[in-house]
């Protein structure tokens, strides 16, 4: 049985319109369609000190498990075997120094192999920060250091830029689209604010009209194929 | 465990060598000594030189990871530049390599503390190795400038704590001592000691001659009589030290 083309459109706009009521919910998600997009990014106080919302119109850098370059804007960041990583365990990246190239930021191994790591946190320009204790060997003082392991990237597209979706909260940049990368508070971004999550940009009641007007578009395109198919039968019919 | 004065000796020395070799300003921190896990001991050794040096208790192993061998090179150079970063190191070249090992030599010395040698810097013998057999305790060493660089120290085994050599009597015998008489005077009423001002005087006179103490460094050393001999005050020894239990007995 061949199915209708504007009936198969009509179906896979309510698979979309399903994607967005999903992603209601999860942090950093972007609609697949402007039309239930808020009308600005919300963040929502959080007291991880490895959580963090992107400034408008940024997004933090990783990837997609298949060596691709994957943008997000859900900051729920974690340490995993010394790395910084998103809440799906893929490393986030950043410069480890001012002139090192964009890579993963990893924590010292052997401070980390030795339990020396202390309140690791994210700050409001971009850096990952642990505290470690040391000793002063001439008068035998104990001092907490602070260790910067590197700074957060972010990147951002010329406006009007359509992202191929990865999943609800992660993203991939157009074939061909290069994206402005930089530091929080670099003069070209402004600063994350820590200890806050991104929210949703889907609005819930905008996501389930819409949804509700995919199924009526798609019965609508029922009743119009099954009208259609009658009015063939009848031709048919009279002809013979 | 390692004791944390033993350690922060050889930093103190470690410092002072550095910056004899360095010719530059050294500051220097130290982190606890610690036993580290199978994985740990992993996560040390990676990508680090390793330089042994064997000592008369134990033998200690200096670790230097790649790029704080970067930088301690460039230290030695006193170049500008930034040198550490986690990943990206390059390998060190042979000139850079032999600079190293005179760096680490010129403050092996000072690891006589833990592991016993002799602390000559110059004769200590280092000897570079490519795995860590056995090691225990490790600490490091932070160099925070003229570079940053940090610098591993393990120990094959915890220095034993032992005696050393007891001084002998006869090098005490020549000590001079501050001696202290006191004396067991008389009864006096509370009313009349208030009374006391300059120019007054308590008599001392007792009825069974003039009992003293004489003590050296606050410990009772012989018991008798102060007098008067050969025109000169003196304390006459009626009970020794040595005599056990006279003195307890006495006081």
């Amino acid at each position: 049985m061949l199915i209708d083309a504007a009936i198969a459109s009509a179906s896979e706009r309510i698979t979309e319109r399903v994607d967005d009521v999903r992603a209601t919910y999860t942090p950093g998600a972007v609609p697949r369609f402007d039309d239930v997009a808020t009308a600005q990014s919300m963040s929502r106080f959080d007291p991880d000190p490895l959580r963090a919302a992107p400034p408008e119109g940024a997004y933090f850098i990783t990837h997609d498990g298949r060596g691709r370059t994957a943008y997000t804007r859900d900051g729920s960041f974690g340490v995993r075997d010394g790395a910084l990583v998103g809440e799906d365990g893929r490393a986030v990246f950043g410069f480890a120094t001012e002139h090192a190239p964009l890579g993963a930021l990893k924590l010292d191994p052997v401070d980390v192999a030795l339990d020396r790591v202390h309140d690791v946190h994210l700050e409001r320009d971009g850096a990952l920060v642990y505290t470690r204790d040391a000793i002063e060997p001439r008068s035998g003082t104990r001092e907490r250091e602070r260790v910067t392991v590197g700074y957060l990237a972010l990147a951002r597209f010329p406006a009007a830029t359509k992202l191929g979706s990865v999943d609800a909260n992660h993203f991939v940049a157009p074939p061909g689209d290069v994206p402005h990368v930089g530091r929080p508070g670099d003069g070209a971004f402004a600063f994350i604010a820590p200890m806050r999550r991104e929210a949703s940009r889907v609005d819930l009641d905008a996501s389930l009209i819409h949804l509700k007007d995919a199924y009526l578009a798609l019965d609508a395109l029922h009743a119009a194929q099954t009208a259609r198919m009658g009015i063939n039968k009848t031709a048919m019919d009279l002809l013979k | 465990m390692l004791p944390l004065s033993a350690t922060a000796l050889v930093a103190n020395g470690v410092r002072e060598a550095l910056a004899s070799v360095l010719a530059a300003p050294v500051h220097l921190r130290l982190f606890e000594p610690s036993i580290p896990t199978r994985q740990a001991w992993e996560a040390i050794v990676h990508d680090a030189s390793l330089f042994r040096i064997r000592g008369s208790r134990a033998d200690a192993t200096i670790v230097v990871r790649a790029h704080d061998a970067l930088a301690l090179v460039h230290a030695a150079f006193g170049e500008d530049g930034e040198s550490r970063s986690i990943e990206g190191t390059r390998a060190l070249s042979s000139i850079e390599r032999a600079v190293l090992e005179r760096v680490i030599r010129a403050f092996a010395g000072s690891l006589a503390p833990v592991c016993g040698m002799r602390g000559d810097a110059v004769a200590a013998p280092i000897e570079a190795i490519n795995t860590l057999a056995g090691p225990t305790t490790y600490f490091e060493l932070q160099l925070d400038q003229p570079k940053c660089a940090r610098i591993g120290i393990a120990l094959s085994r915890e220095p034993a704590i032992g005696c050393g050599e007891a001084l002998s009597v006869e090098r005490l015998l020549d000590a001079e001592l501050e001696l202290v008489v006191r004396c067991e005077g008389p009864a006096m009423t509370a009313g009349t000691l208030a009374t006391l001002e300059p120019g007054a005087f308590v008599p001392m006179t007792l009825g069974t001659g003039f009992p003293a103490t004489l003590e050296a460094a606050g410990w009772p050393v012989a018991r008798g009589e102060c007098g008067v001999r050969r025109r000169s005050y003196a304390f006459a020894v009626t009970t020794p030290a040595f005599q056990e239990g006279s003195l307890a007995e006495a006081s």
